[in-house]
């Protein structure tokens, strides 16, 4: 039947009238308004079907009945369902005692095709998660209609929300339960289990008030047929965007997941808004910053249920445990904690009342540091290795191709001749200029002057990773490639190992974990064979277990392995200078998990094997770089002072006095200068060092943090003049490329007020003091950060305070 | 035959400028990877369990923005559209199916937001060809029915989306709940 306008008009504001009718009154005004019989019958049926409460709601489960059992699991009722499936509790009688379970059925297009054997692969995996906070995987099967199902222990409990709120718990009492949940979360990351779908609803909390969770290990056997690729199966809700965006999952989605569960306990409200599945989504590939805890609105019930009121609610929500959470919530997961014993240590420190740590890192820094193995520190002295190589004076164990020696010195001259000849011709399209051309040059003459294919691999690899060390990646990791596929076909396994190891070490720089962690899987493997050499395998393991750390998979399975790589180095089998960087790295893994102690008398150890050699001297100086830091986060600033004089000389000498790492370590130690009282020294180092900087990056955002360093030094030396105008200029290389609310604006209108007070310029200042107060406020995690914040409240008050008296319109300030 | 993927993002600006053909062209273009997955997702499955809306929109969104044609100023289109894609994936099931074993068809799949449809005796396809002659009378209440039903958009999402307020949506689900009702009971 079709509709025509004119009655559609009217069916509609019949229906909108009826609606509004009493029940009992409904008839009769119909009856008043609509003359027509059979229109009065169909609206009296519309509005009887637009009435979901009187139809019945009932579930399709209860009208094709209870299954009665699941393999050897006695069905006793519905526990619950959900998008993955229905829970049943059941039972199964053993030796005589009746064991209660929970089992699981699930979708077939959620479980995948080959679901038992997965599960029985992944067994041992499961098995091995023993947590007094983990509910067990005890079983799995298909059911005799050939629906798969999984059996669980069956916990008697509340949902965790649920829990909180009924228990009227407050923050801190929902912080420690969470960490209950935090912990267990740890446990299985370290034996490599994610769980992929946490949420509310997961997590349990018994009668005992301890936190169970529900459905770990879940993941690893719910597959997706494949070609549904893009099913997912986590909840929108607490699904981190990379999830949703269906893209590789890391221990990085668990932690997005915490954070989301945190923000709901806390505020009673889901992170994104409730929202359906497409919503989030979008949301998911807008990449959107997480919201602030208190900007939710929050409601005197949600108060309440928390033992305290709106407004101290919303105040206590304002501070560090704000910074935490939306540190897990970040949509980048390299931005997150790196692992859930980073969050437990900060949410640990937030319950203490103590300064949360986060290494206050600049990406600078970051960016110029990567693992290293033995640097060659100029370029020459593996071309000399090269060149030994190609006359075959290191390649002793082939000694009957070796040559006389007359022939061997002929060659190595020639191969070096012909070499810068062409390094100065018009050979590779223009004069070749920097280092790694050079090498790449040296690459391609190679195999003209040696003969024997394993020699040949390996100059090849000195060469490929003199180009590792001077930064020229792509150029590297193509030259190991091609190593390692010619040492496969001619089983040098050795060489392989190498090749793929660094290769691996490559993708990891540049991002691609994932063919990261399989190539320096697979260097791991090949190095346990007895012909490859101890320093083969030594590097083999820090590649691969540093790297699993640095990413997130932190382990006890990585400790052993950096802990056997130094046991074999310091059993004599590597070299001093060698055993020196493994230790250093190690060093840093250890700085990594927050324990500077043993950083740092790692690093002294170090510096004691690197003793005064000068062929040491750009490692010597990334250690004393690294080493003040250490020290500095362990409190003390005068001990640190020379450390950072000592980094920065030997980067100037290392790496020259403009370069980018020089630079970098003036500036840490123009400001360690200046909190140490010396600021005309750190004014000085920063008038020679900025004019470096703005020809290096002037128009970056990253070149802000000079011109902080600078303007610091200017305040402390009475140039406010100069002070306000760089930090100016701070807040315009940021504008347009740092998202507006970043703490680093706060920080550069914090100098600008600052600048400004000096000037006695207050009324201009108080903006400025305003945007600092407001955004440092909210954002401050690591101790430094808390101390700007008290700054720039002080900075306020003391404008306010200065003010008074004045009457500026519109102000809510000046009462 | 496909369409070329840089042609998507102009059959959407046509679709939106109110050209029907252009929608038959977005479908052949986008729509056989999305029917690969709505066959495996129902592959083996009992009724009950029903095809996920994300899936599809996962993949339309993971589309369109590997060509750069995302554009998330289109958002009501794209969320209509994807809508009416998921619908077309359901409708073309049933129809197979319904083909296959001629005993009255597919059931409407329940869902939180579907629940307002009496499923458990409604036949899907004799919904679809109610929700045509819906489309004729109301375009914007069906467009409503779409993004609800079949795409899963809760009711402040769909406000939002079609720029009316949630209290307007509620009562046109109301009216089409109940008219709907009407049609498919007769």
């Amino acid at each position: 039947m079709s509709e025509s306008p004119d009655t559609w008009r009217e069916l509609q504001a019949l229906f909108d009238l009826i609606d509004r009718t009493p029940e009992l009154e409904q008839e009769r005004v119909l009856e008043s308004a609509c003359a027509d019989a059979e229109t009065r019958a169909r609206l009296m049926r519309m509005i009887h079907g637009a009435n979901p409460e009187q139809e019945s709601a009932a579930a399709p489960l209860e009208s094709s009945g209870l299954p009665q059992r699941f393999g050897p699991y006695q069905v006793l009722r519905v526990i619950g369902s959900g998008g993955m499936g229905t829970v049943y509790l059941a039972e199964r009688l053993l030796g005589g005692a009746a064991q209660r379970v929970a089992v699981k059925v699930l979708a077939p297009h959620a479980a995948g095709q080959h679901f038992v054997a997965r599960f029985h692969r992944e067994q041992h995996i499961l098995a091995m998660l023993d947590h007094a906070n983990i509910t067990r995987l005890l079983d799995a099967g298909l059911s005799e209609t050939g629906q798969p199902y999984l059996v669980m222990d069956f916990v008697e409990g509340v949902h965790l929300d649920e829990y909180c709120d009924r228990e009227l718990l407050d923050v801190n009492a929902r912080v420690r339960l969470f960490l209950e949940v935090c912990e267990a979360i740890a446990y299985a990351h370290r034996n490599l289990v994610v769980h992929l779908d946490l949420k509310p609803s997961n997590i349990l909390v018994n009668s005992q008030g301890s936190v169970k969770l529900l459905d770990f290990g879940t993941s690893k056997l719910v597959q997706p047929d494949d070609r549904a690729t893009t099913t997912i199966f986590a909840t929108p809700a607490y699904a981190s965007p990379e999830q949703l965006r269906n893209e590789p999952v890391t221990t990085a989605c668990d932690i997005y997941s915490l954070g989301a569960i945190l923000f709901y306990l806390l505020t009673g409200e889901v992170e994104g808004g409730r929202r359906s599945a497409a919503f989030a989504i979008e949301r998911a590939f807008k990449e959107v910053q997480p919201r602030h805890l208190a900007a939710t609105g929050i409601a005197e019930a949600t108060a309440r249920a928390r033992g305290t009121t709106g407004p101290r609610l919303q105040r206590m929500l304002g501070g560090d445990i704000d910074t935490i959470v939306a540190k897990c919530l970040r949509p980048h997961a390299a931005e997150r904690y790196a692992s859930v014993d980073a969050l437990i240590q900060d949410l640990v420190r937030y319950l203490e009342g103590r300064p949360i740590l986060a290494r206050p890192q600049t990406a600078l820094y970051l960016g110029g540091k990567f693992l290293r193995r033995h640097r060659l520190s100029a370029a020459i002295t593996s071309l000399l290795l090269v060149a030994l190589l190609a006359t075959g004076l290191v390649a002793s164990r082939h000694a009957q191709e070796a040559l006389r020696e007359g022939r061997r010195a002929l060659t190595m001259q020639s191969f070096v001749y012909r070499l810068f000849k062409l390094a100065n011709s018009y050979a590779m399209g223009k004069p070749t200029f920097s280092v790694t051309e050079f090498l790449e040059l040296s690459l391609r003459l190679l195999p003209d002057y040696i003969r024997d294919p394993a020699d040949l691999r390996q100059a090849q690899l000195g060469l490929a990773e003199s180009m590792y060390e001077n930064g020229a990646f792509a150029q590297a990791r193509k030259a190991f490639e091609e190593v390692a596929t010619t040492a496969r076909a001619a089983h040098d396994t050795g060489a392989e190992a190498e090749a793929d190891a660094f290769a691996g070490n490559i993708d990891y720089l540049n991002g691609a974990t994932q063919s990261g962690a399989e190539l320096t899987a697979r260097a791991l493997t090949l190095a346990q064979a007895n012909s490859v050499p101890a320093s083969v395998r030594v590097w083999s393991e820090i590649y691969y277990a540093w790297n699993r750390e640095n990413s997130g998979f932190r382990s006890d399975e990585n400790v052993r392995l950096l802990r056997e790589a130094v046991a074999e180095a310091r059993r004599g089998n590597l070299s001093e200078r060698e055993t020196a960087d493994v230790l250093y790295n190690w060093g840093q893994d250890f700085a990594l998990r927050g324990d500077l102690k043993t950083a740092s008398s790692l690093y002294t150890e170090v510096l004691g094997i690197y003793k005064d050699d000068p062929a040491a001297l750009c490692e010597r100086s990334d250690v004393y770089g690294e080493l003040a830091w250490v020290v500095e986060m362990q409190g003390d600033h005068a001990a640190s002072l020379p450390l950072y004089q000592k980094a920065y000389d030997g980067a100037r000498r290392c790496s020259g006095p403009d370069s980018r790492g020089a630079l970098t370590q003036q500036e840490f130690l123009a400001g360690a200068l200046v909190k140490a009282g010396r600021a005309p020294e750190g004014l000085a180092m920063m008038n020679e060092a900025l004019p470096k900087w703005r020809q290096l990056n002037g128009t970056s955002p990253d070149f802000a943090e000079p011109l902080n360093f600078m303007a610091i030094a200017e305040l402390a030396t009475g140039h406010a003049a100069e002070a306000e105008a760089h930090a100016r200029e701070m807040v315009d290389v940021q504008t347009g490329r740092v998202e507006p609310h970043d703490r680093r604006f706060g920080a550069s209108h914090l100098l600008w007020a600052k600048a400004l007070i000096q000037q006695g310029r207050f009324a201009e200042a108080l903006p400025h003091a305003r945007i600092a107060d407001d955004l440092l406020a909210k954002n401050a995690v690591s101790s430094g950060a808390k101390e700007l914040a008290a700054e720039a409240h002080r900075v306020l008050s003391e404008v306010e305070s200065r003010m008074t008296g004045f009457a500026l319109p519109g102000s809510a300030v000046f009462r | 035959m496909t369409v070329a993927g840089a042609e998507i993002t102009e059959l959407l600006h046509e679709w939106r400028a109110g050209k029907p053909a252009a929608i038959d062209r977005l479908f052949d273009a986008v729509y056989p990877r999305l029917r690969d997955i709505a066959h495996a997702l129902f592959r083996n499955e009992r009724l009950e369990h029903l095809l996920q809306p994300t899936s599809v929109v996962n993949e339309l969104f993971l589309k369109l923005v590997r060509q750069r044609n995302l554009r998330f100023e289109d958002r009501e289109h794209f969320y209509s559209l994807s809508a009416r894609l998921m619908r077309r994936v359901l409708i073309d099931h049933a129809r197979q199916h319904h083909s296959q074993k001629r005993d009255g068809g597919e059931r409407v799949p329940l869902d939180e937001n579907l629940a307002w449809i009496d499923a458990s005796d409604v036949n899907l396809l004799d919904l679809d060809d109610a929700l045509v002659r819906l489309e004729q009378v109301d375009p914007i209440k069906c467009r409503i029915v779409e993004l609800r039903f079949f795409l899963g958009c809760t009711a402040e999402e769909t406000a939002e989306l079609l720029s009316m307020s949630k209290a307007s949506v509620d009562r046109e689900l109301k009216f089409v709940r109940g008219w709907l009702y009407d049609q498919l009971h007769e």
